[in-house]
């Protein structure tokens, strides 16, 4: 089975002097310069799954003002993913990794609540699915993004995005 | 014995292979790889040209989803049920191509609409064999028409395009396979287009590898001129083409003898925007073509070009019998709207009793005309379309040497007139799609525009005119039928970066400087 070079970065934001930490099959994620790069040979289609964790409200990983509004946030975020050197559109990726909230890597299960976002702001399990057989099929199905509805979490994303 | 020979031709292994990248609607081979193979056999290279677009075209038209298909490569839109057919097709071509076992691939990327086309087939050729050169060419390579585009630094950055040339190619792309440092006409956007008497010198295209049967009818394509004599305000070709070119009537009816000796083929398709754009070299071109037809009554030549209607002093009725001696079997010619006011507004020189002249003098000769038609230009209202709508009615006595096509309305396109200038003209646009604009001044909507285009088209059908519409056009009527328009058209607009890859986004997200909160 082919395999293809996979590339994600995911950038670190704020979370110097936290204990926020990204996982990947039981290793350390470590960044450098604020960004961990993964990369590996895939075949497809394929799935992948990080774990945050160390986020604390107590740590004042997020602050909030009176009206709920975040004035300050501690996150990772999935900022760009390539399969054989193709380039979705950053649209796709803004909704394509599903953040399992409260999930843990080591024992899995899907998680209650669920976000499309590249921005994990929460604790719990980063899954990327690599849909399609090729690189060129990943490519295609990527411009889903189009379609309005396409991983709408709309009507839950209000009570999610306090950490 | 010729099952070996079919084998060999299909197998021969050449240094470039030149491809046309689907889709558009062409029925006539697009000039550009003949151009270029031509140029590359000059260089001493073998070279195989292979026209994708034409070949994959009936594929494409078959097919149960093919204003689907047609989305996908316009917009890139998913679709599930063409998921397969799409992908087999890629497949295929990329195959074809690597059986040649080629050093390097000539995309030609005709129009933007070519874009997504040329790009899987560069993925689909890469992932076969990553060592192939892969180069690009042709207008639709930029999202503004004339300017810089995007996709192209997208595709640099998926490492899919080794080198683009830009503008006319010809000379160097010759200079570029000769190992010169070439730094004109290749990424600069600036490069000067051609002269006229550089034209003139380029070598006649080859259209050795193309298979004459895959097209309608055997026909050889032929450019006689680059650019336009008017300033439409609507119009794309000139951003590209800012200057009228044109080459010597003597000189284009020698290729045309020489490639009807070579394919034994009479018959001829024309690039131009115009063929007529220096009446004094058209007068030459069509005297000598009915020279030659008089010759020879049983195996004439025949053409297709487009054609503009003058004011009635510029072309005499001994000019309109010279013309139909020289056997157009269709003319196309950009009437755009039967309102003058409308016409004058555009650019178009020709007013209500040029047009009926023209008109007449091809009943008188049989001369037959395929009216391209604009609806919904921006100072266009209900009352230039039941201007137009009765004109339909009372010019019956055309309909045997005159049809239309009504195209898929009003598109402001990049680097246009119009679009250069809309915020003057009352015009707020959200595209691409190009179609999502409305003018203030006349209150025109997409909405009005579908409803005037039925109307029009309605008219004409029911007073018995042939009415032709492309499928391109029926699938951007399609997408726009679907549109709700009750929703602000903000809605429908495509993001930055929809048709490639915007790459801004990601620098931004990749910029190494620490930040505060980003949401």
């Amino acid at each position: 089975m082919t395999k293809y070079p996979i590339e994600i970065c995911f950038r670190f934001f704020n979370c110097e002097h936290s204990e926020i930490k990204l996982w990947h099959d039981g290793k350390e994620c470590v960044p450098k310069n604020t960004f961990y790069i993964h990369q590996a040979n895939l075949s497809l289609p394929n799935l992948l799954r990080f774990e945050m964790t160390g986020k604390h409200k107590k740590n004042h990983d997020t602050q909030v003002d009176k009206d709920g509004n975040i004035l300050f946030d501690r996150y990772i975020k999935v900022v760009k993913c390539t399969v054989n050197n193709l380039i979705p559109n950053q649209l796709f990726m803004r909704k394509w990794p599903l953040v399992h909230i409260g999930s843990n890597g080591r024992n899995f299960t899907p998680a209650n609540r669920q976000l499309h976002t590249n921005y994990i702001g929460f604790n719990g399990v980063i899954e990327l699915y690599f849909e399609g057989s090729s690189p060129a099929q990943w490519l295609m199905k990527s411009q889903k993004y189009m379609d309005q509805g396409w991983q709408d979490d709309s009507e839950h994303h209000n009570s999610m995005f306090v950490a | 014995m010729l099952f070996i020979n079919i084998l060999m031709q299909k197998s021969q292994n050449v240094d470039i292979v030149l491809v046309t990248a689907p889709y558009t609607e062409h029925y006539a081979p697009l000039p550009a790889i003949a151009i270029l193979k031509s140029v590359a056999e000059k260089a001493g290279m073998s070279a195989k040209a292979i026209d994708l677009n034409q070949k994959y075209s009936k594929r494409i038209v078959d097919n149960l989803h093919c204003s689907q298909i047609i989305d996908w490569f316009l917009n890139e839109t998913y679709h599930p049920e063409i998921e397969n057919s799409v992908m087999k097709m890629f497949d295929d071509m990329a195959n074809e191509i690597i059986s040649h076992s080629p050093k390097i691939v000539g995309i030609s990327v005709f129009t933007y609409a070519n874009q997504i086309g040329a790009k899987y087939l560069a993925i689909a050729i890469r992932e076969r064999d990553p060592t192939i050169k892969i180069i690009m060419g042709g207008q639709g390579l930029f999202n503004n028409v004339g300017g810089e585009g995007k996709y192209i630094e997208g595709l640099q950055e998926m490492k899919l395009l080794d080198n683009y040339f830009v503008n006319d190619a010809e000379q160097t792309f010759y200079k570029w396979l000769l190992g010169e440092k070439i730094e004109e006409g290749m990424h600069h956007k600036d490069w000067d287009k051609q002269t006229g008497s550089a034209l003139t010198k380029m070598s006649f295209p080859s259209y050795d590898d193309h298979e004459f049967d895959h097209y309608r009818e055997p026909i050889i394509t032929i450019t006689s001129s680059r650019g336009c004599v008017r300033k439409c305000k609507f119009c794309s070709d000139i951003v590209r083409w800012q200057k009228y070119q044109y080459r010597k009537g003597a000189e284009i009816f020698e290729e045309m003898r020489h490639q009807m000796k070579k394919y034994n083929v009479r018959k001829f398709y024309f690039t131009d925007p115009l063929i007529n754009g220096n009446v004094r070299e058209f007068r030459v071109l069509i005297n000598l073509i009915a020279r030659y037809n008089r010759v020879h009554p049983d195996a004439k030549i025949s053409y297709y070009a487009a054609f503009i209607f003058r004011p009635q002093n510029q072309f005499t009725p001994e000019d309109w019998q010279v013309l139909a001696e020289s056997n157009p079997y269709r003319l196309q010619v950009g009437i755009e709207s039967l309102d003058e006011d409308v016409r004058f507004h555009m650019g178009k020189k020709f007013n209500q009793a040029d047009l009926e002249y023209g008109l007449d003098h091809c009943l008188k000769n049989n001369i037959y005309i395929e009216a391209n038609m604009i609806v919904g230009y921006p100072t266009e209202d209900q009352s230039s379309i039941d201007k137009q709508k009765k004109w339909l009615t009372d010019n019956t006595k055309y309909q045997s040497i005159l049809e239309f096509g009504f195209g898929g309305t009003m598109m402001l396109l990049p680097g246009t007139y119009i679009s250069v200038n809309q915020k003057e003209m009352g015009i707020q646009s959200w595209g691409p799609p190009y179609y999502l604009w409305i003018c203030k001044k006349s209150g025109s909507t997409p909405k009005k525009r579908i409803q005037w285009w039925k109307e029009l088209m309605d008219t004409a059908k029911q007073h018995g005119w042939t009415v032709a519409n492309s499928v391109e056009n029926t699938a951007i009527i399609d997408k726009m039928l679907a549109l709700d328009m009750e929703q602000p058209l903000g809605n429908y607009t495509f993001e930055e970066g929809t048709r490639s890859v915007n790459l801004d986004q990601y620098k931004h997200d990749l910029k190494t400087q620490d930040s505060n909160f980003v949401a």
